[in-house]
């Protein structure tokens, strides 16, 4: 094609055109900016969508199925409160789900019913409807034919959450009996946790050092008097310690720890033979009190009043420790202690041997191997004043641990501690205030007898924080096995649920996208089995708390694609001068191409694929600036915040970090939209090379 | 001995420029070029020579008067410029910023028959070297010489084969020596080839090599 080969050679630079050739490599630098910024825009705000809509959809489900009133009123659901196996109370949708009859009613042992009693609904055989099992059966058979169908009964619940903050107090090594202990009282709600670890796993944060800390701090502290709300019984028990710090080690490998800034104490023994360290001396007249040695040029630690401070140097040479300053030197003792006035990190191993005398964590010998002015340490240490740096936690380990884990099932699991105590996971929020991993305390709800209420408690354990992302509850849903939610249900009188919400299923599909043709499927089915009048199904779309994020979300899409097409515009018409330019600067070439038989339609063509390839050129260059921005947006974004001197984006909405994933999408859209509109850009500057008129301009520039 | 049919047939071909005051360079001109005839139109600068020839070649439409080609099967501007009429302009007109071989090839891209890279290359190489200039052909035209050029208007106006080459002051920015050579290649490529000329010039003794000379003065071809 004759055309494109020649608008080719008109965009290669060239120094005679000068102008032309800068107007094209503006035309081109502002069309790739445009498109660039445009991409990483559209592609942030559709990763933002993505990210919240999966917070909202994480724990809340995609799909929701729930029991509709005729559920509830249904001889099905009735029974049970008439019949004796099934406790004179009514079930919810998990325990019908696990009950061995759909009809437990025995009517020679069970109380006559009422004649207002609702009817039996039987199916074409007579039988009567389980709409639980049937729905479940439905709901299986889609989980085995479609991948990222995940099904599961949920219950949702209320109680008074106390947890007992014990913490130990600085400068004290564990288990001195120096330990502090807070309350945290918080009406919260209940909520079952997905057990797919698909879906459960990622909202779970990580373990930090400081929750691996406590675990060990509280390994030897008896969790009696867990129920109580009085201060209870705390004391340390050495016979508990052993008992439960090997399956602690067992399950985390401690990489590195730090020491205890400032009451960490280093023995000399750690230092090498020969080697000579800057250090410092306390005086009081003329003794020695203690020695300090430093990474830092400055002292941090404030001198005591009467005292005097040298700076010499420290040498261990055959095993004896010398100090000298001011042409002075005195010796140390080898079990002398230098105090540090920094906190240094040693990469540790722990000497088993020694945890199984260990009464208490001092007992424990740490091996360490670490460097002070660049020069290297090593020995063994007591684990006092020590904490955990870095750890890795065993995931291969037979040992069942004391966070959420998944099983060999693959199903997710809260763990519960021997004396009964029930793990939970709590909103990451109370990280915030100061809840850690491992915290005791327990659940309080209240059940009315015939005579009284009575407050009843259930002992839980914080086996995790999880992100809860868009939540109707916000952040007071704590995440407990689906047996404490019934068991509180059951007996609950001090937090009433719309039941119709509030219990059913949950269903998780992959690709939210198809959460509607999902939807139809299952009331489909639903209607086929006969079950329509029993269960209601709604999609996310639909949820009262979602509706206004959604809507705005779907605003914010069609406001910032007509931004984005506008800005496109206004970068398209930079072509229309550039063509203009060519257009008058090729007039003669037009000519005598005219003269050989070019067509009108040509030279057309010839300067709508001048435009085309600007446009498709830019646009692919700024695809890949924006792929390029997207890949490195975390240092873009550190590099942003330090210039303005905060975080540039709230970690609270746009979440811990930006979206870098390209909008395929967006990308595809803005390849078509950018050459379509250059072409029209290109019609202009087109339509005036065609109404030269050859035969003047030859003349003209002959 | 049978008559040449007719390549070209003007009638009646006035050319008015409009303005304020309205300029009228001839009208009435009539003009017959049968097969092989050579036709030289002579006349003053200013008196419309060379439009005369752009509306015999339809770059340009006259006031008045038609021009047609018995011997074109379509009565489009385009497919006529590029299959029936060869152009050789006083100043070149070449493509600066292509070789020598892409100039000469260029009506043949430019054409509706469909010819591949390499049947374009041979045509033009094949007539480069009739024109002398076989050994240039990679080189971009601003490294001709004057002569050159003009030879490889003639090899480029030849390419598609047309039936007529209308030529304008062919001589007019060349040196005697190239002038001459210029006129022979002309004359022998149109007689070798069978083809028509129109030559536009204010050069008598290049007219007079012609068959037919024309004079158009006051506004009238005489």
């Amino acid at each position: 094609m004759f055309e494109l080969s020649i608008a080719l050679k008109y965009l290669i630079p060239r120094k005679k055109q000068l102008s032309v050739t800068l107007i094209a490599g503006m035309s081109l630098a502002v069309i790739s900016m445009v498109v660039w910024l445009l991409l990483v825009f559209l592609s942030v705000t559709e990763g933002m969508e993505k990210t919240w809509l999966g917070k909202l959809t994480d724990l809340n489900a995609p799909l929701k199925i729930n029991p509709k009133q005729a559920y509830f009123s249904s001889y099905y659901h009735q029974i049970d409160s008439m019949s004796s196996a099934s406790g004179f109370s009514a079930k919810t949708v998990g325990e019908k789900l696990l009950a061995a009859s759909s009809d437990p009613y025995n009517p020679d042992e069970d109380p006559e019913l009422p004649s207002f009693f609702p009817r039996p609904d039987p199916d074409a055989n007579g039988i009567l409807v389980d709409p639980v099992k049937s729905l479940a059966s439905i709901l299986t058979k889609m989980q085995q034919k479609k991948t990222g169908f995940i099904f599961q009964d949920y219950e949702m619940s209320g109680a008074m959450l106390k947890l007992q903050m014990l913490r130990g107090r600085p400068f004290a090594p564990f288990g001195e009996g120096r330990e502090s202990l807070n309350f945290l009282t918080q009406v919260s709600y209940l909520a079952t946790p997905p057990r797919s670890p698909k879906i459960l796993a990622p909202l779970l944060a990580p373990k930090t050092a400081g929750d691996i800390n406590h675990l060990f701090f509280l390994a030897g502290y008896r969790s009696e008097g867990n129920l109580s709300d009085e201060a209870p019984d705390i004391r340390f028990s050495s016979l508990e310690f052993s008992k439960n710090i090997s399956p602690l080690l067992e399950l985390v490998s401690i990489k590195t720890m730090k020491t205890s800034y400032p009451s960490f104490r280093l023995p000399v023994r750690l230092l090498p033979e020969n080697t000579p360290f800057s250090a410092y001396a306390l005086f009081g007249g003329e003794t020695y009190i203690e020695g300090l040695i430093t990474n830092s040029k400055k002292l941090q630690l404030p001198i005591p009043g009467g005292t005097r401070l040298e700076k010499g140097t420290l040498l261990k040479k055959d095993g004896l420790i010398k100090f000298s300053f001011d042409r002075k030197e005195i010796n140390l003792p080898s079990d002398a202690f230098l105090t540090l006035d920094d906190s240094i990190v040693f990469e540790s191993k722990i000497d088993i041997k020694s945890v199984q005398r260990a009464k208490r964590i001092s007992d424990i010998i740490v091996e360490a191997e670490g460097n002070i002015q660049g020069k290297p340490l090593k020995g063994t240490l007591p684990w006092v004043n020590l904490e955990i740096d870095s750890f890795a936690i065993n995931e291969n380990s037979s040992v069942s641990p004391p966070w959420a884990y998944a099983d060999s099932k693959e199903e997710m699991l809260l763990p519960v501690t021997p004396s009964k105590e029930v793990g939970i996971l709590l909103p990451k929020g109370f990280r915030d205030s100061g809840v850690l991993l491992g915290d005791r305390g327990f659940l309080s709800y209240s059940s009315s007898t015939a005579s009284a209420m009575q407050e009843l408690r259930t002992p839980v354990f914080v086996a995790g924080f999880y992100d809860p992302g868009v939540l109707s509850v916000g952040s007071k849903c704590l995440l407990v096995p689906n047996e404490v939610t019934r068991s509180i249900n059951s007996s609950n009188a001090s937090f009433s649920f719309d039941k119709i919400s509030t219990n059913g299923f949950q269903v998780w599909i992959n690709d939210l996208s198809k959460v509607d043709a999902t939807k139809k499927e299952i009331e489909r089915k639903i209607e086929e089995a006969g079950l329509s009048s029993y269960w209601q199904v709604t999609s996310f779309k639909e949820y009262d708390f979602a509706k206004d994020l959604l809507q705005q979300f779907r605003s914010d899409k069609y406001l910032f694609a007509l931004v984005g097409i506008i800005i496109l515009i206004v970068a398209c018409c930079n072509i229309v001068s550039f063509l203009i330019l060519l257009v008058n600067d090729k007039k003669k070439e037009i000519a005598i191409l005219e003269s050989m038989g070019a067509s009108k339609k040509s030279i057309a063509c010839i300067f709508g694929a001048c435009g085309i390839v600007i446009g498709t050129i830019g646009c692919a260059v700024g695809i890949l600036a924006a792929a390029v921005t997207l890949r490195n947006i975390d240092t873009i974004v550190k590099i942003l915040s330090v210039l303005q001197g905060h975080d540039a984006f709230s970690q609270t909405f746009y979440g811990s970090r930006l979206p870098d994933t390209l909008s395929r999408g967006s990308a595809v859209f803005l390849l078509i939209a950018t050459p379509i509109l250059s072409v029209l850009a290109g019609l202009i500057p087109a339509l005036k090379a065609c109404k030269l008129n050859p035969s003047i301009v030859l003349r003209s520039e002959s | 001995m049978t008559k040449s049919p007719l390549v070209l047939e003007a009638r009646n071909i006035a050319k008015t420029f409009e303005g304020e005051t309205p300029l009228e360079l001839f009208k009435g001109v009539c003009l017959n070029v049968n097969q092989g005839e050579s036709v030289a139109i002579l006349g003053k600068s200013g008196t419309g020579k060379s439009s005369l020839l752009h509306i015999l070649g339809t770059l340009d439409k006259p006031t008045e008067g038609t021009v047609s080609f018995p011997l074109a099967s379509s009565f489009s501007r385009e497919r006529l410029r590029s299959e029936h009429i060869g152009f050789v302009f006083q100043s070149f007109q070449l493509l600066e910023d292509y070789t020598l071989l892409e100039n000469v090839s260029m009506p043949g891209r430019i054409s509706r028959r469909k010819m591949t890279q390499s049947k374009l290359n041979n045509r033009a190489c094949f007539l480069l070297d009739e024109m002398g200039l076989s050994d240039k052909k990679n080189l971009q035209v601003k490294f001709l010489s004057g002569g050159e050029k003009q030879r490889a208007a003639i090899a480029r106006a030849l390419f598609n084969d047309p039936s007529i080459l209308l030529v304008d002051e062919p001589t007019g920015n060349l040196d005697q020596a190239n002038a001459s050579a210029v006129q022979t290649i002309l004359l022998d490529s149109c007689k070798k080839y069978g083809k028509s000329l129109v030559l536009v010039t204010h050069d008598r003794e290049f007219a007079n090599l012609c068959d037919t000379r024309y004079q158009l003065k006051e506004g009238f071809l005489q």
